[in-house]
């Protein structure tokens, strides 16, 4: 064969993952509508407030770990005692934090060390102490302060000392709608055809949004450059990606920010994996996995697409970059580690069409897509390229992805409709064109310096610093 | 008609849909061919020039590409639209609800009070008023607001309000729409107001296969009170959700329903049923169910298990329950065991209580070493005081956790 022929071979393979890569996206965007039409029209009338007088209701902890959050930690803990629902605490976990976010704590809500009880199922540092609040008002408030081990290891450890049915696992940080957890809860309620072993819902950006007393009074298109087009990215992600997986029951990961389990069988797995970055991923696939092979029933991971959930995104280059090579250590540590699951029947779908889907398009896509770069610079160097081929299959990959993102801000306008003018939309597209050129590529480059990190560099498990603004700077607007 | 314009409705969104992909696959056919004629009619297509060289893959992805450029525009329109429709709309509703409060509670509370003909009067305004459907559903979902958070007297006039509004047509078109969420609205207003003629289409609703309607049935029979001895339960041969079951008890609480059928719902075969009977029994104190709960404890499935456990220890008021309870400990579930074990504490032979709960905090699970320690401390300090020396580290932590005034 002459080189022509393997060059041949080569853009065919090339081209046929670039229309699979189009078609599961396609497939998402129409599952999605389809999913969203249901959730909506079985919501549409359900009185979520009459939960808080049920009979039967399960018990929620709230887990949310906490490092170096001293800015923001009072205003986050008051938004949590803002949630509605009968029987929940909250364990906030100060991970050893090296500023004054326990002191902060103890001080505000003038908590006290106590002898509370506890069984170590899950490995974790040690925890020092344990405190609870002297006054009556914040008594379902629990504060556990414990060597630094990482967020999952926080996790592992609220887990132990939570005694309830459910947990919700959430980001510290975040903004959490009062009806957050009464919505989560439900699909645990009202499904009598598959045990639901947890529920994610989707995560809002809170960049320059209003906020008052815990709560977004008032949601603003972010003005930092970055947070822009990640507001775009999560309405992609959330509104179209999660939804379409859920649709299928194949989703493989609920945002570590905000996602609810089955404390049982979160211990059975054996919790979070403290040696993973990815550990919302990674706990999702085991939780799978385990039903898959030990207890053998009808299951369902469900997905809430109200915005319940704001949080603050990176608005630096730095920590972005820094954020986005972690995920991808952590959907690479995760493929690995569950890699028998691919393509293996057994798992059913998730076997055969989810996992898979990470492995090709979201582990793989950064290799293929940096390798597809080189291949085109070393053919338009050797004049191989039929620029008029090119330019069509260029247009094609812009307009497509101009499209689907499109699609996905339609899908707010119609749908939630949090981000109001025209001014916004007007942004908007104007960031949907920008993307393809500058935060996509980059996407790309931090990716792959994640997948280098992996492999050849000795940082798999470090997290990274990530600084954040905190939400009552600037007359409670994150700029 | 209206049920027909629904459905017509109905059948054009779906047209529309199955028009568009024929129309896409119909162009992707005629951009390839110089010409298609229909009939006595010749279509020429003017990019024929263009795309008779092109390679068949090549085409596709022009031919996709003219797609989504199409597609783009029309979702930016649409995004615009609905971005700009959805605001003035939210101001236009948030005006109108306001206005039909304003109209409502000058009903309810008249600055004086209305003669009959000067309150049909009214009504009739008020009809005219509502022009649209989309008007129809706001001023009846803001009547349904202050309907459900009012009682007495004050209830009866939005009742009189809705019977008197002539809507029963628009009801009957929503409740027969093809529209799963019409049919949700229908039933909604229908529970809310108790409005009568309806019964046989909601029982048919009450047998789909959709749960969300098949729930929402069963709670407007239940509110429209023809079968409140709740046996049409155990005749739909369904399962109910853990959400049915609560919603159930929730609307039985409300309406205070007396006429119930316990012993019929606790040996249904259907799990779900029997437990809500259970349920049921012991919300309204009906202690004489006690010997079938009795029997249901130990069910293979789990919800009847641990409903039995917790009315039977609710009921249990003799020597005989109490041992009974003891022997069936291990079968209870956690959260039955728990309860169990405050109960049994509660026994008057208090020496076997004692030995029970002493038998909790060395073989059972630290949540249950608690509560038993607790209990002890109010039957026999002298047992707990060993536990602070256990060599069990979960029975001293337990001790101290029960002896922390601060928690």
């Amino acid at each position: 064969m002459n080189t022509l022929h393997w060059l041949d071979i080569l853009n065919n393979i090339f081209f046929i993952y670039a229309c699979l890569l189009f078609s599961l996206y396609l497939f998402n965007a129409i599952m999605s509508v389809f999913e969203l039409r249901t959730y909506s029209n079985t919501n549409k009338f359900v009185d979520y407030k009459s939960m808080l007088s049920f009979e039967k209701l399960p018990t929620v902890s709230i887990i949310a770990p906490a490092f170096n959050e001293e800015k923001t930690i009072i205003e986050n803990v008051k938004c949590l005692l803002c949630i509605q629902y009968p029987n929940y605490e909250i364990i906030v976990v100060n991970d050893g934090s090296k500023d004054n976010s326990l002191q902060k704590l103890i001080e505000y809500f003038d908590l006290v060390k106590v002898n509370r009880a506890y069984e170590a199922n899950l490995i974790s540092e040690p925890i020092k102490a344990i405190y609870q609040s002297r006054k009556s008002a914040y008594n379902h408030l629990v504060v556990i302060d414990k060597e630094n081990g990482g967020k999952a290891d926080a996790l592992n450890a609220g887990i132990n000392v939570s005694q309830n049915e459910l947990f919700l696992a959430i980001d510290v940080d975040c903004i959490i709608e009062p009806d957050a957890l009464l919505k989560m809860v439900k699909p645990f309620l009202d499904d009598n055809k598959h045990v639901v072993i947890a529920s994610g819902g989707v995560i809002r950006i809170a960049n320059s949004c209003e906020i008052t007393d815990g709560k977004i009074t008032k949601v603003s298109y972010p003005k930092n450059f970055w947070a822009k087009f990640e507001v775009i990215e999560y309405f992609r992600a959330f509104t179209l990606g999660r939804m379409a997986w859920s649709k299928l029951n194949g989703l493989l990961i609920i945002s570590g920010a905000f996602g609810l389990f089955d404390r049982k069988r979160v211990v059975n797995v054996g919790g979070y994996d403290r040696n993973s970055v990815g550990e919302d991923l990674e706990l999702v696939v085991k939780l799978r996995r385990y039903m898959h092979e030990v207890e053998k029933r009808k299951y369902r991971v469900a997905f809430i697409p109200d915005p319940l959930c704001w949080t603050e995104v990176p608005e630096s280059f730095t920590i972005l970059q820094r954020q986005r090579n972690r995920w991808t250590r952590g959907a690479i540590d995760t493929i690995l580690k569950h890699k028998r699951m691919f393509l293996n029947p057994k798992y059913g779908l998730i076997g055969m069409l989810s996992f898979p889907s990470w492995v090709f398009f979201e582990w793989l896509a950064p290799i293929i897509e940096a390798i597809g770069l080189v291949y085109f610079i070393i053919l338009l160097y050797f004049d191989l390229v039929n620029m008029h081929v090119f330019l069509t299959l260029l247009v094609f990959v812009l307009t497509f992805s101009m499209m689907y993102s499109m699609f996905a801000v339609f899908f707010e306008a119609y749908t939630y409709h949090k981000y109001k003018g025209v001014k916004y939309l007007a942004q908007s597209v104007l960031m949907i064109m920008l993307e393809m050129f500058i935060y996509q590529p980059l996407n790309m480059i931090f990716s792959l310096n994640g997948h280098l990190d992996f492999y050849f560099r000795k940082n798999k498990k470090n997290w990274g610093e990530m600084t954040r603004t905190g939400f009552n700077n600037k007359d409670k607007k994150i700029e | 008609m209206k049920t027909l314009l629904k459905y017509i409705k109905y059948l054009s969104i779906r047209l529309f849909f199955l028009m568009l992909i024929a129309g896409i696959a119909f162009g992707s056919y005629f951009y390839r061919v110089p010409q298609v004629i229909v009939g006595n009619t010749t279509f020429f297509n003017p990019l024929y020039s263009n795309t008779e060289n092109t390679p068949n893959w090549l085409y596709i992805v022009d031919y996709f590409t003219f797609i989504f450029i199409i597609a783009f525009v029309l979702i930016l329109i649409m995004t615009v639209y609905y971005n700009t429709n959805k605001n003035r709309e939210e101001k236009n509703d948030e005006l109108y609800v306001e206005i039909f409060l304003r109209k409502i509670f000058s009903f309810i509370y008249p600055v004086e009070e209305f003669t009959d003909k000067q309150r049909i009067s009214q009504i009739k305004e008020m009809e005219k008023q509502l022009r649209n459907n989309r008007l129809k559903i706001l001023f009846i979902n803001t009547l349904r607001k202050v309907h459900s958070q009012t009682t007495g007297l004050v209830r009866l006039k939005t009742d009189y309000m809705m019977k008197e509004l002539k809507i029963s047509s628009f009801i009957r078109a929503y409740l027969y729409s093809p529209f799963f969420n019409d049919k949700l609205f229908a039933l909604k207003v229908i529970g809310d107001f108790e409005l009568e003629g309806y019964e046989k289409h909601i029982l048919k609703l009450t047998k789909r296969n959709n749960e969300v309607l098949h729930s929402e049935a069963i709670i407007t029979l239940l509110r429209l009170k023809i079968y409140d001895n709740l046996l049409f339960l155990v005749d739909l041969n369904m399962k109910l959700t853990t959400w049915d079951i609560n919603i159930i008890i929730k609307t039985v609480q409300e309406l205070k329903i007396v006429n119930i059928d316990y012993q019929t719902l606790i040996n249904s075969e259907i799990p779900e049923i029997s437990a809500l009977g259970i349920m049921l029994a012991r919300l309204n104190n009906r202690s004489e169910f006690k010997k079938e709960i009795k029997n249901k404890i130990g069910s293979s499935n789990n919800l009847v298990n641990e409903e039995a456990c917790l009315s039977f220890s609710y009921f249990s008021n003799n020597e005989t329950d109490y041992n009974f309870m003891i022997n069936s400990f291990k079968i209870a579930t956690h959260k039955s065991q728990l309860n169990f074990i405050s109960r049994i504490a509660s026994i008057p032979d208090k020496e076997s209580a004692v030995h029970f709960l002493d038998w909790v905090v060395e073989n059972q699970p630290f949540s249950q070493k608690i509560e038993a320690i607790g209990l002890l401390l109010d039957l026999d300090l002298s047992v707990i005081a060993k536990y602070k020396l256990s060599e069990n580290e979960v029975i001293r932590e337990s001790y101290y956790q029960v002896l922390d005034i601060n928690i």
